[in-house]
């Protein structure tokens, strides 16, 4: 078992430590910016503490919640990560699963992202757990989110409920001193064990009405832990009316203590709420009884604004003193608290000092700052074959899905991205929708090889089914990239290095009833371009269907080796004319514009030598180094 | 002290808010951070906010309250420049010498901030290890007194910190950070980036 230690931990890295130290022994998860660091943390710390653990990538959030609740029906204590948007996919579950209750401990944890940074929502998962009745844990630090970690499984246990640790991108991905002391000495880890009891994991109706009462009482008694929890902060003990006070909990609560002892405000009353639901009601209402108005400060969403009883002493994003959209920065938090401070009488409005923003835009536009947004690797597969199939089909459109590819919209071959698995749903429902007209437009849809083992297959199987005809191409680069390389079912290993039964792409694809079904490797671009054309050939003919291309080629961020394989880097001769093309529609970091020679030129440090350039160039004025 | 780091992806920022958090750990200091991850990391921005010794405060440096700002990136330093507070330390790679700009130094004065610049990525490639620029600037910032940490305890932290085929390269790159790198000057920025 460990010893006292601390750590520098990223706040992921302090919620697998409490989960490890709280004795969890199934873990579960889909990767998933800002949770991904999670799941491998655990299984770090579960190894050095030696506690047995089971852990797996799987194959997408709905799985992963019901692996580690059937972990935790038998009595193991157990946990799922997964992003708030991933939550959505594990919500019907999580909704049933709260009725039945756990004999164990399950622990959610959820990660929001205010922003958002690399999500399609802003959305709360504190409003997820409330619509689900699950009690929610709102951590402010990577010290904090440990330990709250360890205390959401003991309440899971307690009260044999699932529990939500609810984390936001600046808890998950903060650093933070951490002490890390293992497992207690002598932990004693539960057996699996299996109570039979059909009228709850198996409940009917009937039963799920008394099940929902069980559910509604659990969740009365949690309200005592959750006034416990919330810390109200007065700055004497007289009864007179403050007239403002502050609601806060996570990130933003720590921010705001921060900020008002910096403007001098430390004795601005202060109730600080660990446990959103079920809501501290008694603390909250008490706190505002001394308050004449209170400003709630959280994120991404409204959640303890909406509860707090006194609606018209509430101030905060309903009432446009917290703006409704975007994460609560420091400097966004601190205008918040100028309006309430200023709005409430207590403080006069401060002047901007207006020459030095001046001067500062100034020197932002004479330093001209190139704008810069996210893209594709260089020599990254997808590019090529975004490229291949922008050749194949320059008037297509083109459905697409979540990942690293998405990038593809830099290209222009990304047209629609609603969710994971939407490339091949959108793709089936434009073809129908088209087709009421009897228009014909040929659809190309894109998705990634983790995206299609995600939530591929049920579109897949239905867009077969329903005689939909468009071609698929499967990006498959052979690992989930964009969450930091973790494992897919085609690998024959697990996050934990124990031995996985790989399922390749294409039986899989075979077996939703695909007919039309070919390989090709991005790199051979030409190749490529014929392969697509093909395949459309054949979805577009009378007896045709939708037809699937796996575009095969690794990683280079999770398989440099092949770098050195692929030989010398391209150079470009004084045949490039410099006409852009190459910047405008392939979009390689590693090739350069030269201002002073008006053309194209290739970073040495970026390239990677795929050589996918050299076909790309209309003019042939790129070419393999040794070959000049 | 609250600390800045700008760069964009690949240049191992996230390496660098390690290294100066580790170092500050193992003085038994207090540390709170906050990084990028994900889809932005992607050729994009990246920014490391770091705050040293200080309790109770949250992973975001606020506007105009920064101690120092490291720009591994020219460009990023300064699209950064407002998070420095009145008599701030700014280090910002050399690149083509956009500190010299009239309005950039009006700033400058203006906020009364120390401005240096070092041709870091030049030097890392003179030392054939191009990955280790970022090193030489946080060896230079410390040589300038800018960093609360001495020479000694950053090789203590970076030893424990790099992977054991890459600590030589790591140490050599930041002791030249604190012993050959001579300051750029401030000159006229170069034309061809002004037009990008």
């Amino acid at each position: 078992m460990g010893r006292r230690e601390r750590q520098v931990l990223l706040g992921n890295e302090a919620i697998a430590v409490g989960l490890v130290e709280g004795g969890c022994q199934v873990i579960a998860g889909y990767p998933g910016t800002p949770s991904s660091e999670i799941l491998p943390s655990a299984v770090k710390w579960g190894k050095k503490w030696s506690v047995p653990m089971y852990a797996e990538w799987s194959t997408n959030e709905k799985v992963a919640f019901d692996q580690a609740y059937a972990a935790a029906v038998v009595g193991k204590r157990a946990a799922c990560c997964m992003k708030q948007v991933g939550l959505n996919v594990a919500c019907d579950s999580l909704t049933s699963a709260t009725y039945t209750g756990v004999s164990g401990a399950l622990v959610v944890v959820s990660c929001d992202d205010p922003g958002p940074h690399s999500s399609q929502t802003e959305q709360d998962s504190r409003r997820m757990a409330w619509l689900a009745k699950v009690p929610v844990l709102d951590p402010q630090s990577p010290a904090q989110a440990r330990w709250l970690a360890r205390e959401a499984l003991d309440i899971s246990h307690r009260f044999s409920i699932p529990v939500m640790l609810r984390s936001v991108t600046r808890l998950s991905h903060a650093r933070q001193v951490v002490e890390v002391n293992g497992p207690p000495p002598g932990m004693i880890l539960p057996k699996a064990s299996f109570p039979r009891d059909p009228c709850r994991w198996a409940a009917t109706p009937r039963f799920r009405f008394l099940l929902h009462a069980e559910l509604n009482e659990k969740l009365r008694k949690m309200e005592a832990l959750s006034n416990r929890y919330a810390r109200a902060f007065f700055p004497s003990s007289s009864t007179a009316e403050y007239p403002l006070g502050v609601v806060a909990s996570g990130v933003p609560a720590l921010v705001a203590r921060e900020l008002l002892e910096e403007r001098g405000f430390s004795h601005v009353p202060f109730l600080e709420i660990t446990m959103p639901f079920p809501f501290p009601r008694k603390r909250g209402a008490i706190f505002l009884e001394r308050c004449k108005v209170v400003l709630v400060l959280e994120e991404p969403d409204a959640f303890i604004e909406v509860h707090l009883q006194e609606r018209n002493k509430v101030w905060g994003r309903m009432t446009g003193h917290v703006p409704k959209e975007g994460e609560l920065l420091p400097e966004i938090l601190d205008a918040s608290l100028e309006k309430a401070l200023v709005d409430a009488g207590i403080k006069k409005r401060a002047r901007r000092n207006r020459r030095r923003d001046a001067l500062l835009q100034r020197a932002m536009e004479e330093a001209k700052l190139p704008r810069r947004r996210p893209t594709l690797c260089p020599g990254c597969p997808h590019r090529a074959s975004f490229f291949a199939i922008k050749r194949a089909f320059p008037k297509a459109i083109y459905p697409s899905d979540i990942g690293c590819y998405t990038l593809g919209a830099n290209l222009g071959v990304v047209d629609t991205v609603l969710d994971m698995g939407s490339g091949i749903t959108m793709a089936s429902g434009l073809y129908h929708a088209f087709q009421l007209d009897g228009l014909k437009r040929p659809i190309v849809a894109t998705m990634g090889d983790s995206t299609f083992y995600h939530s591929g297959t049920a579109a897949l199987l239905n867009a077969v089914h329903t005689g939909s005809r468009f071609v698929l191409v499967i990006l498959d680069n052979g690992v989930t990239a964009m969450t930091g390389m973790q494992s897919t079912p085609a690998w024959d290993h697990g996050p934990d290095g124990s031995a996985a039964i790989p399922i390749p792409l294409e039986r899989v694809v075979r077996g939703c009833g695909v007919e039309f079904l070919a390989i090709c490797d991005p790199y051979n671009l030409e190749d490529m371009v014929k392969t697509l054309k093909e395949a459309w050939q054949y979805a577009s003919s009378p007896e045709g269907s939708v037809a699937v291309v796996i575009a095969r080629h690794p990683c280079l961020l999770h398989e440099p080796k092949a770098r050195e394989i692929r030989g010398p880097l391209p150079k470009v001769t004084d045949r490039c004319k410099g006409c852009r093309y190459c910047l405008e529609q392939f979009e390689c970091p590693a090739l350069i514009w030269d201002e002073k020679g008006e053309r194209v030129t290739i970073s040495e440090g970026l390239c990677s030598a795929c050589g996918v350039c050299l076909l790309v160039c209309p003019k042939g004025a790129i070419i393999r180094g040794e070959d000049g | 002290m609250d600390i800045l780091l700008a760069g964009v992806g690949g240049q191992g920022i996230l390496f660098v808010t390690s290294l100066l958090a580790h170092a500050a750990s193992r003085r038994g200091w207090p540390v709170i951070a906050s990084e990028t991850h994900g889809m932005a990391q992607r050729g994009g921005t990246v920014v490391s906010h770091l705050r040293l010794g200080r309790t109770h405060v949250g992973p975001l440096v606020p506007l105009g309250k920064a101690d120092l700002l490291l720009g591994l990136n020219e460009d990023e330093g300064l699209r950064h420049l407002g998070y420095l507070k009145k008599g701030g330390s700014l280090l910002v790679e050399e690149g083509c010498g956009k500190l010299g700009l009239p309005s950039v130094k009006a700033y400058i004065a203006m906020m009364k901030l120390k401005a240096e610049s070092v041709p870091a990525a030049r030097k890392a490639r003179e030392i054939g290890y191009p990955l280790g620029a970022n090193l030489i600037l946080v060896g230079k910032a410390a040589s300038l007194g800018w960093l609360p940490f001495s020479q000694r305890e950053l090789e203590g932290a970076l030893r424990e910190l790099s992977r054991p085929n890459l600590v030589e390269k790591n140490i050599t790159s930041l002791l030249l950070g604190f012993s050959s790198c001579e300051t750029g000057a401030s000159t006229g920025p170069c034309k061809s980036s002004l037009q990008s």
